[in-house]
């Protein structure tokens, strides 16, 4: 063995060269590792749109559909409590949905809902992501809307997060669009379907 | 004192961090005489990590029961990203490993690796090489094929040739009276943590008493006794970084070869997947022909050699242990072949061949042709190893250098 | 070292392309299945989706394939595989599924349609070629045909309004009747054998018939591989060609079917091999410049 003339700045360079190639080389393996956790076939098949027939929904009562694995309520509220939705503004946190990633463009600001009798939520709470009941006028003293078991945050029939509660933003308003007067497709925007 | 410096110093005032890459690879010495059959045991380290991860992964969407095996591997193949290549990285890993642990213990043959005083490091990579068949074993039942299915039926009845509770352990092996999904899930739990804990263990023991004692090399000299005023045998190099740059390059070929299955032949014509295991498990049918994967059939055809189910199984068993007992059968007065005697030459090809003869025979149907090329192998096999105390002494050997030839 | 590396190369490659003969056994007819590639194999595959989805569908369900990653893989835009694939208003993300009862089936067929998603898989596809053109006329089965790939297969002839009746040509007929009646002979032999007959003449008997079997199996096997195993009795919707052709479509759909990612993964697998070669490349010459330390 012996060190004479040995080129250290070649030996440098191939180390680096081959430490380089390795690197990328361990770069792309990674691949697989990391992208088998993405949402399979199977997950995104279940993530589909899905549709659903207003018929089944009577006043004042909600229905929880399924969509992506998550439930999504629908409430056809009357009259009188869609009015009521447009006086809050005081004792609401973003009482004109002024939240962009709430909910889809085309939603009314007060109503957050495409048509004003129908309202379509996601029934996950904002804060903590437990599944709020829906209670109804004549329940409780607030006036209807959506309370959250896990903390008590309070949510009114637009799904807008009530002051004093622990969720700072108000329900989530899916993608959804009519295909006809008493049927709606949870997941596709309105105009895409 | 640069900031590297003063770092690496804290952690070695608390870790022997800088002591052990000197002691295992900077400043240990290995003969610079290391040829092609050196290789594989970086290689089969490489490879039992190769089957870790991917089997970590897999564990991620495999269900193991009886109802969900079949359909969740199905499930990785098609609809997980990428599911596919881990799953076929872990399966051609799985013979891999056995194709590189094969050549890595036939290279302790030719050059007397096992022979004194690394005895040791022999006995350690045997458990390692049993614990890999039985994990290996397990791992088969898992995909819930047909073949899965029978292949265990097979070998677990072996043990119902046990005199007397050999009934009763079957059974308790089972954990049913065929195999089901109980079975599955206790292989499940074995293949996936207790086995591999235990290679995992064996393998540092491996490294620890080689690094004792030193490694061997292609002359079977011990390169220890010639040192230079430092204490440097002569024909040392270290490790570092001579033979990691070397393997790194044996690494580059594996993976050529290896990535060459997984892309253009992951099946390997039925050797490595078989045909009969695209059928979900099905203990009313039988696969028109069983046979086990390629790594087991020499020990398999020794079995079916053997015409009693008990003796058949005892003399299975015994080509096993007999190669524990390899370092005390060889009393040839040199180490590697390149100086022993004509005599071990031919033994040691019939060997080979009697092995590669056992290993085809295991994957056929019996015939009475069959049956009597195997038995005449199996005999072989035996008096290779039984009389080698004696075989071994024969012939006349050649002289052994002082220094390793380069 | 060179050399024993090459020697181990090849041996691999021998080893791979080396097909495991044990446990199919012989079959007849035994035609090649023509190898398709690019565009021309997609097209096959779109045409034998049609004729899977029209045909075999009902009974067999193609349970772990998706509408979607056959419309993705084989180029078949969704909505006009929801509108002329799908038949009974199943989403394109759902499984490839049908909804015949299996114990009803059972009771129908013997046995209950297996799944094919991994058919191709489990029997190889040149198998699934001849087996699917081997249905002939045998009145003694359930459903009036036999198959000769298959041996009493529970399963009808569903394709026979495409293909036709076929039947045995005479002469195939002749020889196999010929070698049952030397296996009679055989079986009669050996029972007077074992009564004490007299040996030599026995034997020969045997052997004799052993070459006569040997000889008609030879010339069945000639015959086969021109093409005369079979002959159209009653003529289907395609000719013998058409049929021939829809039937690699199939076959080439299944296998597909067997494993989809197939295709994706040879043309990835060049890209992976020519990294990896350049790895070796710079990691050898790394190797080279440290080693020129030892002499």
């Amino acid at each position: 063995m012996s060190n004479e003339g040995v080129d250290l700045e070649k030996r440098r360079f191939l180390t680096l060269a081959t430490a380089g190639v390795g690197a990328v080389g361990a770069a792309y393996v990674a691949v697989p590792f990391l992208g088998s956790w993405n949402p399979s076939e199977k997950a995104k098949a279940g993530g589909a749109p899905v549709e659903f027939n207003l018929d089944k929904v009577e006043v004042g009562q909600m229905v929880k559909v399924k969509w992506r694995g998550k439930p999504v309520f629908v409430v056809r509220r009357d009259e009188k409590s869609v009015n009521a939705l447009a006086g809050k503004g005081e004792e609401l946190k973003d009482a004109d949905s002024a939240v962009e990633t709430q909910q889809p463009t085309y939603v009314d600001k007060a109503t957050r809902s495409i048509r004003p009798d129908i309202a379509v939520i996601v029934g996950i709470c904002t804060h903590l992501g437990c599944v709020p009941q829906h209670k109804k006028e004549t329940e409780v003293s607030w006036g209807g809307g959506f309370f959250c078991p896990c903390h008590g945050s309070k949510f009114d029939l637009a799904g807008r997060v009530f002051n004093g509660s622990p969720a700072s933003t108000n329900l989530v308003v899916p993608p959804y669009s009519y295909l006809a007067d008493n049927k709606i497709l949870i997941g596709v925007d309105e105009g895409e379907a | 004192m640069g900031i590297m410096t003063q770092f690496m110093q804290w952690i070695d005032d608390r870790f022997p961090a800088t002591k052990v890459w000197n002691e295992h690879l900077a400043q240990y010495y290995a003969p610079k005489n290391f040829n092609f059959w050196y290789f594989f045991g970086s290689l089969a380290l490489l490879v039992l990590v190769n089957q870790i991860l991917t089997g970590i992964w897999l564990t991620m969407n495999y269900t193991p029961t009886g109802e969900g095996a079949y359909a969740s591997v199905e499930y990785i193949m098609r609809d997980v990203e990428w599911g596919w290549l881990l799953r076929y990285m872990h399966g051609v890993g799985a013979s891999a490993f056995f194709v590189v642990v094969y050549l890595h213990m036939f290279r302790a043959l030719l050059y007397g690796s096992f022979r004194k005083p690394r005895e040791l490091v022999w006995i350690f990579g045997m458990i390692i090489f049993v614990l890999l068949m039985a994990e290996g074993f397990m791992g088969y039942l898992l995909p819930w094929g047909n073949m899965s299915y029978w292949g265990a039926q097979v070998i677990i009845n072996l043990f119902s040739a046990v005199p007397v509770v050999g009934e009763d352990l079957a059974v308790w092996i089972r954990g049913d009276f065929i195999i089901s999904g109980a079975t599955l899930n206790r292989f499940f739990a074995l293949h996936v943590v207790a086995l591999p804990m235990a290679i995992l263990l064996m393998v540092f023991l491996h490294i620890v008493a080689l690094h004792k004692v030193g490694s061997n090399n292609p002359d079977g000299i011990d390169i220890k006794k010639l040192k230079d005023e430092n204490g440097i045998p002569l024909d040392g190099i270290p490790f570092h970084p001579y033979y990691t740059v070397k393997d790194i390059v044996g690494v580059g070929v594996f993976l050529l070869i290896f990535c060459g299955i997984i892309f253009f032949s992951p099946e390997m014509g039925g050797y490595f997947f078989e045909p009969p295991n695209f059928t979900p498990a099905d203990p009313l049918k039988t696969p028109e022909h069983i046979a086990p994967v390629w790594y087991f059939t020499p020990y398999y055809s020794i079995l079916k050699a053997v015409p009693n189910q008990g003796l058949g199984v005892i003399a299975m068993a015994a080509s096993l242990v007999v190669l524990f007992f390899l370092p005390w059968l060889d009393r040839s007065p040199v180490l590697s072949i390149r100086y022993k005697s004509p005599i071990f030459k031919v033994a040691l090809a019939l060997f080979v061949v009697c092995f590669f003869i056992l290993g085809y025979l295991g994957m056929l149907a019996p015939n009475d042709m069959r049956t009597l090329v195997a038995q005449i192998c199996t005999i072989y096999y035996f008096a290779f190893f039984l009389l080698m105390p004696w075989w071994s002494q024969w012939g006349t050997t050649k002289p052994v250098p002082e220094r390793v030839t380069h | 070292m060179k050399s024993l590396l090459k020697l181990s190369l090849i041996s691999m490659l021998a080893f791979s392309t080396t097909v495991l003969a044990a446990g199919g056994g012989a079959y007849l007819p035994n035609d090649k299945l023509p190898t398709y590639s690019g565009h021309k194999l997609t097209t096959s595959m779109q045409n034998g989706m049609q004729v899977y989805m029209n045909n075999c569908m009902g009974c067999h369900a193609l349970g772990f394939q998706r509408y979607n990653r056959a419309a993705k893989d084989l180029e078949i835009p969704e909505n006009l595989m929801v509108e002329n694939l799908m038949f009974t208003g199943e989403k394109i993300g759902d499984l490839m599924v049908n909804n015949m009862p299996a114990a009803s089936a059972e009771k129908w067929f013997g046995t209950a349609p297996p799944d094919l998603s991994l058919i191709a898989r489990a029997r190889k596809p040149q198998w699934l070629y001849n087996y699917l053109r081997a249905f002939y006329q045998d009145q003694s089965r359930p459903y009036g045909v036999n198959n000769s790939v298959f041996k009493d297969v529970g399963m009808p002839h569903a394709l026979e309004s495409m293909q036709g009746i076929q039947d045995k040509t005479e002469k195939v007929k002749g020889l196999e009747n010929d070698i049952d009646y030397a296996n009679g002979d055989i079986v009669t032999a050996r029972d007077k054998l074992s009564n004490g007959g007299n040996a030599s003449e026995l034997n020969k008997m045997i052997a004799d018939a052993e070459t006569l079997i040997h000889d008609k199996q030879e010339e069945i096997n000639a015959l086969a591989a021109e093409g005369k195993y079979f002959t159209l009795v009653k003529e289907g919707s395609m000719t013998p060609q058409e049929f021939d052709s829809a039937m690699i479509d199939l076959v080439n759909f299944l296998e597909y079917v067997g494993e989809p990612i197939k295709r994706e993964r040879k043309s990835l697998g060049i890209y992976v091999m020519m990294f990896i070669l350049f790895f070796i490349f710079v990691a050898y010459l790394l190797k080279k410049e440290y080693w020129k330390d030892i002499h």
